[in-house]
């Protein structure tokens, strides 16, 4: 008969643990999941920040450079001006885009007033062409000449940034990257809108 | 009487090659001077060629080879050969053959031999990029790029927008707006044209406004044929197209449309 009760104390023994291993099991695969989550979470929350950062860096470098157009501005006006005298249109254009552009601080806005900024640009070449003494003046040829050199380092600028845009928007959208992105309230940024025209113009 | 013919030739042949081995520098030094020079200003007014067999210019070209920043190791055995400079359209411009080793206890380790070109670069550019061939590729290029260029110059990994330059070459450099400054979309079609057109695979850095371009060749250059009696057309061919080189890197390059 003991031999029997110790049996039966035997079974439960290996009962009981079997059971609490199984929960030790459960609770360590739930506490591994949680602690690969919470990682995950940490590793996608420190390449957004990353990522927000390198846009930042660009973006101040872009936003310099784009004041040094902005200022290039003015002084190609006024030399214009002496020689354009029936370009009135333009000219009002161009006060209004120097007039939004003290306005803005969001970085998207600018990308919107960086397009119509060069074409007025453009405008103003198209103009000069026609007028042959405005073309042989040599400040008007110096301005050109350092405005392309602007318009060539404003190029770099927004390859760099829409490089910068296109890896922190592949991180908004993508998948599982996206529900990081949804919790924290990032969301995709425009990038700057490079014309086929100006790649082909630029040939140097 | 055919086997007397053969060893009479097969003797006259020998008394040739004693002879060009036991006067190779004097034979050299004379063939560079006169046929080599000849060529390079054939080629174009210019140009001038120095040669080096006293290895007098080395410490000055040990410097540009270190300055490139295009090799990883450091030489410690460094030999220049022929050299050849001059202006070609407005730019100035260097071009010589450089072997470069090191030395790891009795071992001799290859670290460069080939062309080494430098120029004035055609933009004002404050900093470095190192365009190299493309060996990672893959997921983990950024992550692979870093372990790459751990303890090293390069910077870091700026990857371009071009999907084809972006497969045959990778770029590093300190500054993401001065790379793209640098490498436009036309350059980056360029280069890759080039290497195309060589079909060697050319590292290129831009370093202060200053380009160079190593071309590795696996032949020493510009050297006399001992076995010819005479300069072929073949040879002469040959001599012209390695020298063209250093124009055809000014010209398909650009580099002499200054902005």
């Amino acid at each position: 008969m003991p031999r029997l009760y110790l049996y039966y104390d035997y079974c439960n023994i290996v009962k009981y643990t079997i059971n609490e291993l199984g929960g030790i099991i459960v609770t360590f695969i739930i506490w591994l999941a949680v602690t690969v989550l919470v990682i995950y979470f940490i590793l996608v929350f420190n390449k957004f920040v990353h990522l927000k950062n390198q846009i930042s860096n660009v973006y101040s470098s872009t936003d310099a450079i784009l004041k040094k157009r902005y200022d290039l501005i003015p002084a190609l006006v006024s030399v214009v001006q002496a020689y354009a005298l029936h370009e009135e249109k333009l000219f009002r254009e161009i006060a209004e885009i120097r007039a939004r552009a003290t306005e803005i601080k969001n970085a998207d806005d600018i990308v919107d007033l960086d397009s119509q900024v060069t074409s007025t640009i453009n405008n103003i070449s198209m103009v000069a062409e026609s007028y042959p003494e405005l073309n042989a003046n040599q400040n008007f040829l110096h301005l050109q000449k350092t405005l392309n050199e602007v318009e060539e380092q404003l190029s770099a600028a927004r390859r760099a940034y829409n490089a910068a845009v296109a890896q922190y928007n592949n991180a908004v959208l993508m998948f599982p990257s996206n529900i990081v992105a949804a919790l924290f309230g990032y969301r995709k940024k425009k990038m700057f809108e490079i014309k086929e025209v100006e790649r082909e113009n630029q040939q140097v | 009487m055919f086997s007397a013919v053969y060893a009479y030739l097969f003797f006259i042949t020998i008394k040739e090659f004693k002879r060009d081995i036991t006067s190779t520098t004097d034979y050299g030094r004379n063939f560079k001077e006169e046929i080599i020079s000849s060529i390079v200003s054939f080629i174009d007014n210019n140009l001038t060629y120095l040669d080096n067999l006293d290895q007098k210019y080395n410490d000055d070209f040990k410097q540009i080879f270190i300055d490139s920043m295009l090799f990883r190791a450091k030489p410690n055995e460094f030999f220049i050969d022929d050299i050849i400079r001059g202006n070609i359209d407005g730019v100035n411009m260097t071009f010589f053959e450089a072997d470069a080793q090191y030395l790891r206890g009795r071992h001799h380790h290859v670290v460069f031999k080939g062309l080494i070109f430098t120029a004035e670069f055609n933009k004002n550019f404050d900093g470095k990029i190192v365009i190299l061939p493309n060996i990672i590729r893959g997921k983990f290029k950024t992550a692979m790029a870093k372990l790459y260029s751990w303890g090293t110059h390069l910077g870091e990994l700026v990857l371009m927008e071009d999907p084809k330059f972006e497969k045959q070459l990778m770029v590093f450099g300190n500054v993401q707006i001065g790379a793209r400054y640098v490498l436009s979309p036309s350059l980056m079609r360029r280069i890759i044209d080039f290497k195309n057109k060589t079909g060697k695979d050319i590292s290129v850095s831009v370093i202060n406004s200053k380009v160079y371009i190593a071309i590795p060749y696996n032949k020493y250059l510009f050297e006399p044929k001992l076995f010819s009696a005479s300069l072929s057309f073949k040879d002469a061919s040959e001599y012209f197209k390695d020298i063209s080189l250093a124009i055809d890197i000014v010209r398909d390059l650009k580099l002499n449309v200054k902005i």
